[in-house]
C-alpha cells in the first residue's frame, strides 16, 4: 500500500464524491461531495440526525459508504483501514484510555508509531505544554473534569501531527461557559497549528464562530457550503434560513425583473428586491420564497428606495443589548430586532403604528 | 429558656456524623449493629462449619499418625518434612512432584480454557439478544451431569472401541485395540471440557460490557488489529480473565476424579494426594499437611496478584 506523503502537493485535505450510506431504511448520506482545504477550518453543521457523524466516521475509516470516492490529500483512501489513515479524531466522548494516565494517554499513538522513547516524551511533553495540562500528566481519566478531558482528547490526537484533525462535537458535553472558551482556544490553536480541522457540531454559533468555511447539512445532503457570512447573509434554502439565526419567511410572486432588480407581490404588498447574479434564475418561477433577517428590518426612518411598509407594534420583549419586536402587517406577522443604541429618539410602545422598512438588497430568495 | 437557639441545634446535629447507608441516615452506633444483624446468620454459618473445621485441620498437620491410623496429639513439623522431600532414605521428589504436577495442571487448564473461552465469549456477545440466552444455556448444560459420570463418558469415549481411537487407528497414528487413556492428553481434554463454563461465564460478563469505542480510539491512533485488541480490548476484559483464571485454576489443582479416572496411578495430584492419605492411607496428619500448604499456595497466589494489580494503580497517581 502507497504510504500517505504529509507533504503531498494537494491543495485539497479531503475530498468527498458522491458518497452514501445507509443504515437499513435510513440514508445517512444520499451523495454528499465536498472538498475541504488545506489548513482550513471547516465545519459540518446540521440538527442531530442529518448524517454530518457519519460522513465524519467515514473520512476517519471507522465507517464505509455503500458509493463514493475518497481522497485525503489527494491520495484514494477508501481501502486504507482507520489505523493506516493520516487523521486523527477527538471523539465526542473523549474515549480516552481509562487504564492508562494522560501522558500515557497522548503518547498512544506515538507508541503505535514506534517512535523512539526520547522522541515520545518530547512531542508528548511539548503539546501538554501547549494545551495547558501539563499538571494533570500523571492522573487518570476518571480524575479529570469534562473540560480537563476535553484538552487530554485534543493533545491526544494532535500530538499525532496528522493531516487532518476530525472533531466530533468535541464540545458538546460542557456547559456554556467553558464552551464559549474552549471555541475560541481551539479557533486560535487552529490558526497556530495550520492543521486541517473537519469539526461536526450541531450548534450553529460554535460553526459560526470557529470555521472558515461551514456546510450546513440535512437528511444526508449538503444544503449549502460557504463562509459564515455567506451561508446567514444569503441563505439558499428555507432550511439553512430556518437553522441558522432567526428569519422572517413569506411567499410571494413574481411580476416583473429588469436585470438584477425584481419586483414582487407579497403579503406586505409589492416589494421591490436586488438579487445576487447566482440567484436570478430562481425568479422566473412564478412563486417566490422570499426571507429577511429580523436586523435588517428599520423601525422607522430607513433609506431613500426602501419597500416600506405600515405596521402596528403587538409586542416588544426587552433584551438589555437589543430589544425584539412583532409587527403586525394585516396578512402577516415580521419580527424585528433592533440594537438598543439610544440613537433613535422616539419610543417605542405597544400599540404604536409604526412605517417598517426593507432595503432591497436585505431580501433573499430561497429554494423551496 | 429551654427552646435551644437555632446555632446549638446545629451545632449538635453536626456533631452526629451521618452516613447514609441502607437507604436511610444512621448515626455509626445503630450502623454497626445494623451491619451486624444483617451478617450475623451468615457469620455463624461460616464459623461453624468452615472456619472451626479449618482450624481443626491446621492443628491436626502438625499432630502424628498412630501405628493403628489413629491420631496422637503429640506436636511435630514431620508432616510438612515429608511434603517437601524428607524421606526416611534421603531426599524423596514423590510430594514435592505432586504440589508440583499440581499447579502446572491449574495453570495449563486455565491457559487452556482462557485461549478456547475467549473466541466463545466474543461470539456469544455479538449473538442478537434472543440468543444470547440459548448459547448461555448450552454453555452451562454439561453441569446438569454429574462430574463422575462425565468422566466416564469420557472413559468410554476413549476406549479402544470409541470412535476417535478409531479414526486415529485407521490414521494409523495408534496401534488397533489401543486406548487414549490413561495420560496427559485425557486428563487435560476432560479438565478442560469441565472447566470452560467457569471460565466462558465471567469473561462473556465483561466482554459483553465492552466499550468498543476505545478500541475506535485505538484504531483511529494507528494500532493495528491485533495491537488494538492488546492495548484497548484486554485492559477492559482483564477483569473477567482474571476471574475466569481463578475460578478454573483453584478447582483444577484440586481436581481428583478426572486424574484417578483418566490419568491412572502416575499423575496423582494434590487432590489425590488428600483423598489417599485421608482414606487408604488413614494418614490424617499428613493429608492434613498437603491440604494446608495447598491452601497457603492459593492465598499467597491470590494475594501477589491483588498486590500486583492494585501496585499498578498507584503507582500512576500523583
Amino acid at each position: 500500500m502507497q504510504p500517505a506523503d504529509p507533504k503531498s502537493n494537494s491543495a485539497l485535505a479531503v475530498e468527498c464524491q458522491h458518497l452514501t450510506r445507509r443504515f437499513g431504511k435510513i440514508e445517512a448520506l444520499a451523495g454528499v461531495s465536498l472538498n475541504v482545504r488545506r489548513g482550513e477550518f471547516f465545519s459540518l453543521l446540521g440538527p442531530s440526525g442529518c448524517g454530518k457523524t457519519t460522513l465524519l466516521r467515514i473520512i476517519a475509516g471507522l465507517d464505509l459508504p455503500d458509493s463514493g470516492g475518497l481522497r485525503i490529500g489527494g491520495i484514494e483512501s477508501l481501502r486504507l483501514p482507520a489505523w493506516k489513515r493520516p487523521v486523527n479524531t477527538v471523539f465526542q466522548s473523549y474515549a480516552l484510555f481509562p487504564h492508562l494516565s494522560v501522558s500515557e494517554n497522548i503518547a498512544f499513538g506515538l507508541r503505535m508509531k514506534r517512535l523512539s522513547a526520547i522522541e515520545i516524551t518530547r512531542r508528548t511533553t511539548s503539546v501538554m505544554e501547549l494545551t495547558q495540562i501539563m499538571p494533570l500528566a500523571a492522573r487518570h481519566p476518571n480524575e479529570l473534569s469534562g473540560g480537563q478531558k476535553q484538552r487530554v482528547a485534543l493533545a491526544r490526537a494532535i500530538v499525532n501531527e496528522p493531516q487532518v484533525l476530525l472533531l466530533d462535537e468535541p464540545l458538546g458535553a460542557l456547559d456554556l461557559k467553558l464552551r464559549k472558551e474552549l471555541q475560541l482556544e481551539l479557533h486560535h490553536l487552529q490558526q497556530r497549528l495550520e492543521m486541517t480541522f473537519v469539526h461536526v457540531t450541531h450548534d450553529q454559533d460554535e460553526a459560526m464562530t470557529m470555521s472558515d468555511r461551514v456546510a450546513v447539512m440535512n437528511a444526508g445532503r449538503v444544503e449549502q457550503l460557504g463562509t459564515p457570512e455567506e451561508i446567514y447573509e444569503r441563505p439558499k434554502t428555507r432550511f439553512v434560513a430556518e437553522f441558522i439565526g432567526e428569519c422572517n419567511l413569506f411567499e410571494g410572486k413574481f411580476i416583473s425583473r429588469d436585470g438584477s432588480r425584481l419586483e414582487a407581490d407579497s403579503p406586505l404588498g409589492r416589494l421591490r428586491i436586488d438579487l445576487p447574479s447566482t440567484a436570478i434564475e430562481l425568479a422566473e418561477q412564478g412563486k417566490l420564497l422570499l426571507g429577511i433577517r429580523p436586523e435588517r428590518i428599520s423601525l422607522v426612518g430607513g433609506h431613500a428606495g426602501d419597500n416600506r411598509v405600515l405596521g402596528r407594534i403587538e409586542e416588544i420583549t426587552f433584551n438589555g443589548a437589543e430589544s425584539r419586536y412583532r409587527i403586525n402587517l394585516g396578512k402577516v406577522g415580521l419580527r424585528v430586532t433592533e440594537l438598543n443604541t439610544g440613537r433613535r429618539d422616539v419610543g417605542l410602545f405597544v400599540g404604536d403604528s409604526v412605517e417598517v422598512a426593507l432595503a432591497p438588497g436585505n431580501i433573499f430568495l430561497l429554494e423551496g | 429558656m429551654a427552646e435551644p437557639t437555632g446555632q446549638t441545634a446545629f451545632k449538635r446535629r453536626r456533631r452526629i456524623r451521618r452516613t447514609v447507608h441502607f437507604g436511610e441516615p444512621l448515626p455509626p452506633g445503630a450502623h454497626t449493629f445494623r451491619a451486624a444483624w444483617l451478617c450475623g446468620p451468615a457469620l455463624v454459618w461460616v464459623t461453624m462449619f468452615m472456619l472451626v473445621p479449618l482450624l481443626f485441620v491446621v492443628a491436626l498437620s502438625f499432630a502424628q499418625r498412630g501405628d493403628a491410623g489413629e491420631i496422637v496429639w503429640r506436636f511435630t513439623w514431620e508432616n510438612y518434612e515429608r511434603l517437601f522431600g524428607h524421606g526416611s532414605l534421603g531426599f524423596d521428589p514423590v510430594q514435592p512432584l505432586i504440589l508440583a504436577r499440581s499447579l502446572g495442571v491449574g495453570f495449563a487448564t486455565a491457559g487452556l480454557c482462557l485461549l478456547i473461552g475467549l473466541p466463545v465469549a466474543f461470539f456469544i456477545a455479538s449473538l442478537p439478544r434472543r440468543w444470547k440466552s440459548v448459547a448461555l444455556t448450552l454453555v452451562v448444560i454439561p453441569f446438569w451431569t454429574n462430574l463422575l459420570i462425565r468422566t466416564y463418558a469420557w472413559q468410554l469415549l476413549l476406549s479402544p472401541e470409541g470412535w476417535l481411537a478409531d479414526i486415529l487407528t485407521t490414521a494409523g497414528m495408534i496401534p488397533a485395540g489401543t486406548a487414549l487413556y490413561p495420560g496427559w492428553p485425557a486428563v487435560m481434554v476432560a479438565m478442560v471440557c469441565d472447566y470452560l463454563p467457569f471460565m466462558i461465564l465471567p469473561l462473556y460478563a465483561s466482554v459483553e460490557k465492552l466499550d468498543w469505542l476505545l478500541a475506535e480510539a485505538a484504531a483511529d491512533l494507528g494500532a493495528s488489529p491485533g495491537r488494538m485488541f492488546w492495548h484497548a480490548v484486554v485492559p477492559q476484559i482483564r477483569p473477567g480473565m482474571i476471574a475466569g483464571g481463578v475460578l478454573v485454576f483453584l478447582p483444577a489443582t484440586g481436581q481428583f476424579v478426572i486424574p484417578d479416572l483418566l490419568g491412572g496411578a502416575k499423575l496423582a495430584l494434590l487432590g489425590n494426594a488428600v483423598q489417599q492419605q485421608f482414606g487408604s492411607s488413614r494418614d490424617w496428619p499428613f493429608g492434613s499437611a498437603i491440604a494446608v500448604v495447598a491452601l497457603l499456595v492459593m492465598v499467597a497466589g491470590l494475594w501477589l496478584h491483588t498486590r500486583v494489580t492494585n501496585g499498578r494503580r498507584e503507582v500512576s497517581l500523583p
